[in-house]
């Protein structure tokens, strides 16, 4: 029996000139002033070493599956040999990249238009192409809202890490940031929290308009916050919130997290999720009613002042905000529940007032793509006992099994439901996992 | 090295194999070794040939027309004797004490903290040893084999400085500083704002 030799052994692709990094499809480049080098494959002057008979059977790929960043950092410095397998395409180390906010003391950035122009400064977009596709971002909770600074404009000359479809902006690694979100949300001054919490989304939204995967356990964000993700990356599969200050929760939120179509996975273990008031129909067609006759006014005074061309981007108090979309405005319609505690309007409120059940199961009526859902220990805000497990209650407990029923797709849930109602939803869905 | 002792091991192992089915693997200087056949199965590339050849042979049975049990030879023209012994050494006892699977990236230098001791001992080799090794194992396909000896030299990586990885391998810097410096700025992967 004889052994075909290309059975046996196969050559690494050598990578090709110009290293990792895709046709560039990002118009801004173009514009450069200053070209930066591709990564450069390196002849191979020296095959002296003993590693060299490893390298031609693809082993030393292998061998540097086990090194962390670092250790490959400093292995591509050993030789033209190290460098060139240090760039094969196939090891993980190649595919990701760090981002460190605020961690420059007080020449960090920390406002959004910092972060914005220090990417286009130092041309990060270009760090993350090809196969750097997963960023990992810590310090976002240095992070303080501008929004008034970003102005169509402003947005028009970012430059996006479009190449980035997984981003990973958990606290799970700094203990302090840690302990400060597990504390009680009302901890919290109101200001910044709103503060954070939209200055978190809206960051996103504009450095990475291409996610697939998010993980944001222990990051504060509100429904806001959410939407200006959810409403760019429409891409979304996954979505890490595990141990979150979800607030405020409303049918906003499903609104915009409906632009998800491809959302399959979403793990919300630990977190508190405060949902905010629902308002009445009757309270909400007069709240349309009452924006459609101040849009009227409005456009009554820019016609009358002659300038139909103002952008009010700095305007994101309750009755929305104009959102632009990689270049292109979307008008979103968001109504923030501070509206519900200014507003002097109070009749109907309390009728609909924290409606978590109602809420909660319309998640799952909104996201029918979910297939893996994980809501351990995820509390509610109740009136009467304030954060609550979900499945510490019956109420919670008949939220959860209608959470079940109404997804189509689901095949892996993990919750408090009881050993009871496990059983019985198994007898019913026999394809889901229950965990 | 000491041919023999090993072939009586293999061959020992062989007896009391449950299976009794024994497979003669033929290193690249004709030495012979008979291993269970569960034992050779964890190569994919004997198992892969031993499919071919069950293909080759549906219509016989395994014994030959004089009744003699039927041997099936499978020669490893790349495999040294002494490599090959190792290989065997390290299948058996995988059957007996399958290995951890090994933490990507590696927490530690030392192997005994990321493999149980049987599997660190069994990688403490000289170096030419340990890269035919993962030849071997690279080329018989024997995944755990092959996982633990990349590990064992990725060990011998880890918290070295660029001239301590050249020591350790008595590899020779190739770059010119500017060569050098060019790599170091793409190396950034980490930006610090």
């Amino acid at each position: 029996m004889t052994i075909s030799m290309s059975r046996i052994f196969y050559m690494i692709p050598e990578p090709s000139p110009g290293g990792n990094e895709d046709d560039d499809d990002d118009d801004h480049d173009d514009d450069e002033e200053e070209e930066v080098s591709p990564p450069t494959r390196f002849g191979l002057g020296s095959r002296s070493s003993c590693l060299s008979c490893l390298r031609i059977h693809n082993c030393l790929v292998n061998i540097l599956e086990f090194l962390s960043f670092p250790d490959t950092n400093n292995f591509s410095l050993v030789s033209k040999e190290c460098y060139n397998v240090r760039c094969h395409k196939s090891l993980n180390q190649t595919r990701s990249g760090t981002i460190r906010l605020g961690s420059s003391g007080n020449g960090g950035v920390q406002s959004i238009v910092e972060l914005m122009l220090k990417v286009r400064k130092r041309k990060w977009h270009r760090r993350f192409r090809g196969n750097r596709t997963h960023l990992h971002l810590t310090g976002l909770n240095c992070l303080s809202s501008d929004i008034e600074s970003i102005d169509e404009e402003f947005i028009n000359k970012c430059y996006p890490l479009k190449h980035v479809t997984s981003l990973d902006c958990s606290m799970h690694n700094n203990d302090e940031e840690k302990e400060e979100l597990s504390s009680p949300f009302w901890l919290f001054r109101y200001e910044d929290y709103i503060n954070k919490g939209f200055a978190h989304g809206l960051a996103l939204s504009l450095l990475v308009p291409n996610l697939r995967k998010i993980d944001m356990s222990y990051l504060p964000l509100t429904s806001l916050g959410v939407a200006w993700i959810a409403e760019n990356n429409p891409k979304l599969e996954r979505i890490h919130w595990n141990r979150s200050l979800i607030w405020p929760i409303n049918h906003q939120t499903y609104d915009i997290l409906r632009a998800c179509r491809n959302l399959k996975e979403l793990h919300i273990d630990d977190a508190r999720l405060l949902f905010g008031p629902s308002l009445s129909r009757r309270r909400r067609a007069r709240r349309r009613q009452r924006r459609l006759q101040q849009q009227q006014q409005e456009e009554q005074d820019q016609d009358d002042n002659g300038n139909g061309n103002v952008n009010n981007n700095g305007n994101n108090d309750a009755d929305g905000i104009n959102h632009i979309n990689n270049g292109n405005d979307i008008d979103i319609d968001i109504d923030i529940d501070i509206d519900i505690d200014i507003d002097n309007d109070n009749d109907n409120i309390v009728e609909d007032e924290f409606d978590s059940e109602a809420l909660w199961s319309s998640l799952i009526e909104n996201i029918q793509s979910l297939v893996r859902v994980s809501c351990l220990r995820a509390r509610w805000y109740n009136e009467k006992s304030k954060f609550t497990s979900i499945g510490e209650t019956e109420e919670g407990q008949e939220s959860l099994k209608r959470f079940v029923r109404s997804a189509p797709n689901l095949r892996w849930f993990r919750s408090d439901l009881t050993n009871e109602n496990i059983k019985i939803l198994k007898k019913e869905r026999q394809n889901i996992v229950f965990c | 090295m000491d041919v023999e002792d090993s072939k009586e091991t293999a061959a020992s192992t062989a007896d009391t194999s449950s299976s009794g089915v024994t497979i003669q693997l033929i290193s690249k200087e004709g030495d012979k070794f008979p291993v269970p056949i569960t034992v050779s199965n964890m190569s994919e590339l004997v198992k892969s040939m031993m499919d071919d050849k069950d293909d080759d042979d549906d219509d016989d049975d395994d014994e030959d027309d004089d009744g003699k049990e039927k041997i099936t030879e499978i020669p490893l023209p790349n495999v040294k004797s002494e490599v090959l012994k190792k290989v065997i050494e390290f299948c058996e006892h995988h059957l007996a004490e399958p290995m951890t699977e090994i933490e990507k990236p590696l927490k530690s230098q030392n192997m005994a903290d990321v493999v149980q001791k049987w599997y660190a001992d069994f990688v403490d080799l000289e170096q030419v040893l340990l890269f035919e090794l993962i030849l071997a194992a690279n080329y018989m396909d024997i995944k755990p084999l092959l996982d633990l000896t990349c590990a064992t030299v990725a060990s011998m990586i880890k918290g070295k400085t660029p001239d301590e990885i050249r020591a350790t391998f008595n590899i020779t810097n190739d770059f010119s500083p500017e060569e050098e410096a060019q790599v170091r700025e793409e190396n950034k992967w980490c930006e610090e704002a």
